[in-house]
């Protein structure tokens, strides 16, 4: 075996493909490229009023728009010099939440469970599996409620600077719903607890938002191994790479691949769990160093999301939106995006238009150790002589369990404006 | 009956059109009534024969998008553009409008590493035969439009302003408000989604075919609009779609004026 290519991988979000070169039974050579042309939306928002900056950066995914929403007006508001209230803050984590509990539950069903149950996709698995089919649209259905109550719609809501859409009598009806749906939360647990993961150790960084009293989603430290750092500093560490077979770039924190997402949130922040998560996740076997464990990762939070909803959907109250003045300034945020941790970076003009952007996606961010993960386990596959077919489905299997969203990937280009 | 043959595909976008379609009511109506053979969102793209009727969002963004368009309509009878990307070219094709070699360097510095064709919708490079814009895809139209194939029907597409249905809803009129609004000159059926969620129209359904242009912008220069803000508004979400509206009417020459 020389070669494996794979030239559309399939059941990830946005379009990509690998080459691999094989010499004496090791890889010498793995990438991992994006197939998504470029779209420009750092470009895209130059010039443009701090209103208009949401409704174009939100078009960057749509399986992420809350989370490209939310850290845009989050850094927009920083910018100017603007606070937002308890109530919008609620709001704002409401949307990330929603979002992400429809995000794993699609990522889980329907992209992640046919590879182990040994069906080509979740359409020929729901022949025989009806029922998780129907779990993972209830799951779906209310992540998509919940964005829909705070944003007006399921994808690319509409969230304001100082304002943020809301429906406080459907906001209590979502809370009757989620008690009937927490049981499906606990055997999707359960299922994914259940299944045979292949085996894969790596020694990495995990990085994620972290704050002393929540499970962070929209505020906070950044954590990885060498300690808290504040996310205005994101470029101090983060470094971006292009490299020439792809569009995308690839980002290394210190210099070292790195990892994001639901494995690394829960690996720095379990503490800070809900007891009732906490409890569950002490009870099932998660090894935070193995990349396919992630899906495990992903099952967890979706309890910690429905728990922390209800708590959420209390704190919000009817306000009155305000006069916003325009101070010219220059503000990072940073949200957990469903792929792990989104910065969003902008320049305001004190005419209140866009003079900088920058935007650095989770998927960029697992893009190295994605690579070094598939090299390693490759190598493992070649050692135990295992056919290039089954190497080609494990390869697609471990792609698969990190989630990569390749269309937010090809958005990571560095625009200076002159 | 045979059920019809079908298959989802994605150029360069957000998802957001397959996601509508992988959610809830849609997706049982695709996989229980019709016989879909391609999602590779979803599904491992092995089938090589024919379709019935294709799905397709995106702008097309790079050659392989041509190669991929190219190569499914010669396999389909009907091609229907969903979202606003495919069928106007969406908020990607607003780079059409900027100085593309400024753009490319500002935003690569060694630009020989991309390669990058002028965002498009899709019908300018394959024939389209049916298109359903809006961003993100109204549910109930991909729904009512499974239902014209499921029965035969000729699907027709809404042909009227954004704000008669605005209007019909109670809304306050955001032009009023001093808002820079599209709502009179762009395709509704929408159920005027965004005024109703005190969200100025960005055309996202593409220019009402009846448009009076002229009126619009008379009214927007009584309100102190410039020629600028109007730019900016309809090249956020339609793309070329308003483009060629304005080329037609010249709006920049009545703006000037």
């Amino acid at each position: 075996m020389k070669e494996i290519n794979l030239d559309q991988i399939c059941k990830i979000e946005g379009h990509a493909s690998l080459k691999l070169k094989i010499e004496k039974n090791k890889v010498k050579v793995c990438e991992l490229e994006a197939q998504e042309g470029a779209r420009f939306f750092e470009a895209l928002v130059l010039g443009k009023n701090i209103d208009d900056v949401q409704e174009i950066v939100s078009r960057i995914c749509g399986i992420c728009s809350s989370s490209h929403s939310v850290c845009a007006i989050q850094a927009l508001e920083k910018a100017i010099g603007i606070e937002p209230n308890e109530s919008q803050k609620a709001l704002r984590e409401l949307l990330i939440l929603g979002e992400r509990l429809r995000s794993h539950a699609t990522h889980l069903y329907f992209l992640s469970l046919p590879d182990y149950y040994g069906f080509s996709s979740a359409l020929d698995m729901a022949k025989e599996h009806k029922e998780k089919i129907d779990n993972a649209l209830t799951l779906i259905t209310l992540g998509n409620r919940i964005v829909s109550i705070v944003g007006g719609r399921e994808i690319h809501p509409f969230i304001k600077i100082k304002e943020s859409m809301k429906n406080l009598e459907k906001a209590k009806e979502a809370v009757e719903e989620i008690e009937k749906v927490k049981p499906i939360i606990i055997r999707t647990i359960k299922l994914f607890s259940s299944l045979d993961y292949p085996k894969l150790e790596r020694d990495t960084d995990y990085f994620s938002l972290h704050e002393n009293d929540c499970y962070a989603a929209t505020s906070g430290r950044l954590k990885s191994a060498s300690g808290l750092i504040d996310s205005e500093d994101y470029k101090k560490h983060l470094k971006e790479d292009l490299k020439e077979y792809a569009t995308s770039k690839f980002a290394l924190k210190d210099g070292k691949p790195f990892v994001v997402g639901a494995i690394a949130r829960i690996k720095n922040n379990q503490e800070n769990l809900d007891f009732e998560s906490r409890k569950l996740l002490s009870t099932i076997k998660i090894d935070m160093s193995n990349p396919f464990h992630n899906n495990l990762a992903q099952a967890i939070e979706m309890l910690q999301i429905v728990n922390r909803v209800k708590d959420l959907i209390l704190r919000i109250n009817e306000n009155e939106s305000e006069e916003i003045k325009i101070k010219p300034g220059h503000a990072v945020s940073a949200v957990e995006a469903p792929r792990g941790t989104l910065f969003h970076e902008y320049k305001v003009s004190s005419e209140g238009k866009i003079t900088y952007c920058n935007i650095i996606t989770p998927t960029v961010q697992n893009l190295s150790m994605m690579e070094q993960d598939i090299t390693r386990y490759v190598d493992l596959l070649l050692e135990k002589k295992v056919p290039k077919e089954k190497i080609v489905n494990e390869i697609e299997k471990l792609i698969r369990a990190y989630d990569p969203c390749f269309s937010c990937s090809t958005h990571f280009l560095k625009v200076n404006w002159i | 009956m045979k059920k019809p043959v079908v298959g989802v595909f994605g150029v360069s976008g957000c998802a957001g059109c397959m996601l509508t379609m992988l959610y809830e009511d849609a997706f049982k109506q695709l996989s229980n009534f019709l016989d879909l053979r391609s999602f590779p969102l979803i599904k491992e793209d092995k089938y090589t024969g024919d379709f019935d009727y294709v799905f397709i969002e995106g702008t097309v963004c790079s050659d392989e998008d041509i190669m991929k368009l190219n190569e499914i309509r010669k396999r389909t009878k009907k091609v229907v553009a969903i979202g606003s990307c495919a069928a106007l070219g969406g908020v990607p094709s607003a780079k059409n409008f900027l100085d593309q070699e400024k753009v490319m360097k500002l935003v690569y510095p060694k630009t020989n590493q991309l390669k990058s064709t002028l965002p498009q919708p899709i019908s300018m490079h394959i024939k389209v035969d049916y298109s359903l814009p809006q961003c993100p895809p109204d549910k109930k139209e991909i729904l009512e439009f499974i239902q014209c194939i499921l029965t035969g029907r000729e699907f027709k597409p809404y042909e009227n302003p954004v704000c008669f249905e605005c209007r019909k809803k109670g809304n306050k009129c955001l032009l009023d408000e001093g808002k820079l609004c599209l709502g009179p000159i762009t395709n509704g059926g929408c159920n005027a989604l965004c005024p109703s969620n005190k969200t100025t129209c960005y055309g996202c359904r593409g220019p009402l075919k009846e448009a009076n242009l002229k009126a619009f912008i008379n009214l927007l220069k009584e309100k102190g609009f410039t020629k600028k803000e109007l730019h900016d508004k309809m090249r956020t979400f339609a793309g070329l779609g308003f483009g060629e509206l304005e080329e037609e009417n010249k709006t920049s020459r009545w703006l000037e004026n």
